[in-house]
């Protein structure tokens, strides 16, 4: 673990302690408090990846590093939309998912500004990594809400109108056509860069696992509807587990090295 | 919903679970074993048995255009599938038994620069698998870099990490600035540095260090006297209680060394020849391939040393039409089935207010 003393460790930090800050204000039930707090954790947070994207000189997601701190950045205005056009409202969850996001990025991964190997200098990959970070974010955030579900609690009356298995099932449709642009994007760039769009690489296959694990959600919500949400609601989990499977144990560990181990 | 309905639900959502699984499997196995796996027999059977129920949901047609996005994603689906078993060993193999079609299987083309070939070899270039109706030329190579190679100090800590066979790391320093070193309980502080000359070609940096350890001190000077030498000085009489040598090399060790730079561009010239007659040139990148005679030509390796020679990965486009049309399909049935649906109905809900 190391602490950063720069200018992008301060704003990171910063953002970090805005998000706590507004974490604690929600649950103490302080709104409007923890609702401007969390715009300036976001605030910060934009700050932080506006530096970053100037020190790289690209799209700064090319290493773990940027990808979550993009991550952690989405929270808010995630928070926001799903407040707006979805109807789910996931309180001061919405903060602390910034705040576990940012988390590494603060004290774990290298900030050690890298050249852009060959196979990176594409118009794909900006797409191809945003249109993942966007979904990975948005299918946390749908994890957070079947989590209470799997429990079966209902929200309280001045929470969220919907059930947490709509809540659900709306994150997870709203994501997953981003999942998907990601995974074909990544093909396509696939036989580009190395001669096909499909190479059965660790990390590929750890996609595609996650990818059918949201179909099977699909399928399996199409076959019970809403009769058995608790097994949806576990699926959902467990897309979200696969996630973070995805970006980290996948990412760092070497028994999955191939063709993507550039992205730690 | 009927029986038969029913039962295909659970067989797609029973096709989901494996294929879900073989792919994590997949994962553990590696790539080059899980292309053995998914081509296996076994699988191979799974595979048509996949979009045998897919095109088995399609004769139920009105099932699906009622929901178009997810017919559109159904039929991208199984675009893909198509394409992909068009485009594989045994798809080339039936193509050629039942369509008379002969193209190679993937491979490899070993271009040695300013002679012709149009000989393919296999992945691990040690069969060959055909000839080419064309010839390939290798007019040049070259490799730009991000920047000159750099010295840096760094220390190497054994026994650190990556299974016990020590640590490698950079050490990020600033004239009469303490630093930690990393993987070592001491601290240096850079007293003086000279890059040496200001050509890159004949910079020889002299560093001189102080080190210091629960309250002992050493100053050690790390001087680089040819292009290839790696200034190094132990940490053992530092931090060794005994203040001995270090024999077994147990200690970390510092040292001055000149880094590669990162490759920037691998650009390959290649002319195909037809008849030795030449009918087109380009110059091959990474993620800029050669596309020619119905074959995708990628940059595989290089010789890194002399840059005499290129080696490409061949690959048929056999299929590859379907499965991008399978690509856009998907999207566009995903993206309205996800999305498009959930729109309208609220335009029209705001609408009716």
């Amino acid at each position: 673990m190391e602490i950063r003393v720069t200018m992008l460790g301060g704003l990171i930090y910063g953002a970090m302690l805005a998000y706590l800050c507004a974490f604690v204000a929600l649950m103490c039930r302080s709104r409007k408090l923890g609702g401007g707090l969390h715009v300036c954790g976001f605030a910060l947070a934009l700050a932080a990846f506006v530096t970053r994207w100037f020190q790289v000189g690209h799209l700064p997601v090319g290493n773990l590093f940027g990808v979550f701190l993009g991550l952690g950045m989405l929270s808010y205005p995630l928070s926001a939309f799903g407040r707006r056009f979805l109807g789910v409202k996931s309180g001061a969850a919405d903060p602390l998912m910034g705040l576990v996001l940012l988390f590494p990025v603060g004290f774990v991964f290298s900030a050690e500004v890298r050249e852009l190997p060959p196979a990176l200098q594409s118009w794909l990959f900006g797409p191809h990594v945003a249109a993942y970070v966007l979904a990975y974010v948005i299918l946390f955030k749908a994890g957070v809400q079947a989590w209470p579900a799997l429990l079966g609690r209902t929200p309280a009356a001045d929470r969220q109108r919907i059930p947490y298995e709509m809540g659900t099932y709306r994150l997870v449709r709203l994501g997953f056509p981003l999942l998907t642009l990601g995974l074909l994007l990544g093909a396509v760039w696939g036989k580009r860069a190395w001669g096909e769009y499909w190479n059965w690489d660790p990390k590929e296959l750890w996609s595609l696992a996650m990818w059918l694990i949201y179909v099977g959600y699909f399928q399996f919500r199409r076959m019970f509807a809403a009769r058995r949400p608790r097994i949806g609601s576990a699926l959902a989990l467990a897309g979200v587990g696969v996630i973070v499977i995805t970006l980290t144990w996948v990412n760092l560990a070497r028994i999955f090295a191939g063709l993507h181990s550039y992205a730690v | 919903m009927g029986s038969t309905g029913r039962r295909e639900e659970w067989a797609g959502l029973v096709a989901i679970g494996l294929l879900t699984g073989l792919s994590v499997l997949g994962a553990f196995l590696g790539a080059g074993r899980a292309r053995i796996m998914f081509n296996s027999p076994p699988v191979a059977l799974f595979w048509l048995v996949l979009a045998g129920l897919l095109a088995a949901r399609l004769v139920r047609l009105r099932t699906l255009i009622l929901s178009p996005g997810v017919f559109a994603a159904w039929v991208g689906g199984l675009l893909v599938l198509s394409g992909g078993l068009y485009g594989s060993e045994m798809g080339h193999r039936l193509a050629e038994r039942v369509l008379g079609r002969s193209k190679l299987p993937p491979g490899s083309v070993v271009l040695f620069r300013g002679t012709d070939t149009d000989l393919v070899l296999d992945r691990g270039l040690d069969h060959r698998i055909g000839v080419l109706p064309f010839s390939l030329r290798l007019d040049d190579l070259r490799i730009e870099y991000h920047r000159p190679r750099l010295w840096r100090l760094a220390v190497f800590a054994p026994g650190v990490a990556d299974g016990g066979r020590g640590s490698l790391t950079t050490v990020e320093w600033e004239l009469d600035r303490d630093v930690a070193i990393p993987h070592a309980p001491a601290r240096l502080r850079v007293l003086s540095y000279s890059p040496g000359g200001a050509d890159a070609g004949d910079e020889l940096p002299a560093m001189e260090l102080l080190l210091s350890h629960d309250g002992r001190r050493l100053r050690r000077s790390l001087v680089a006297r040819t292009d290839d030498d790696i200034p190094q000085t132990s940490l053992a009489p530092l931090l060794d209680p005994d203040g001995g040598e270090d024999e077994q090399g147990s200690w970390p060790i510092l040292f001055l060394i000149k880094l590669s730079p990162a490759v920037r561009r691998i650009m390959s010239d290649v002319a195909v020849l037809e008849g030795g007659r030449q009918v087109l040139r380009k110059t091959i990148e990474v993620n800029r391939p050669l596309h020619y005679g119905g074959y995708h030509f990628n940059q595989y390796d290089y010789d890194r040393e002399a840059r005499r020679f290129m080696v490409l990965l061949v690959r048929s486009d056999s299929g590859l039409a379907l499965v991008y049309a399978g690509f856009g399909l998907l999207l566009v049935g995903v993206v309205w089935a996800c999305w498009g649906r959930p729109v309208l109905a609220w335009s029209r809900s705001r609408g009716g207010d």
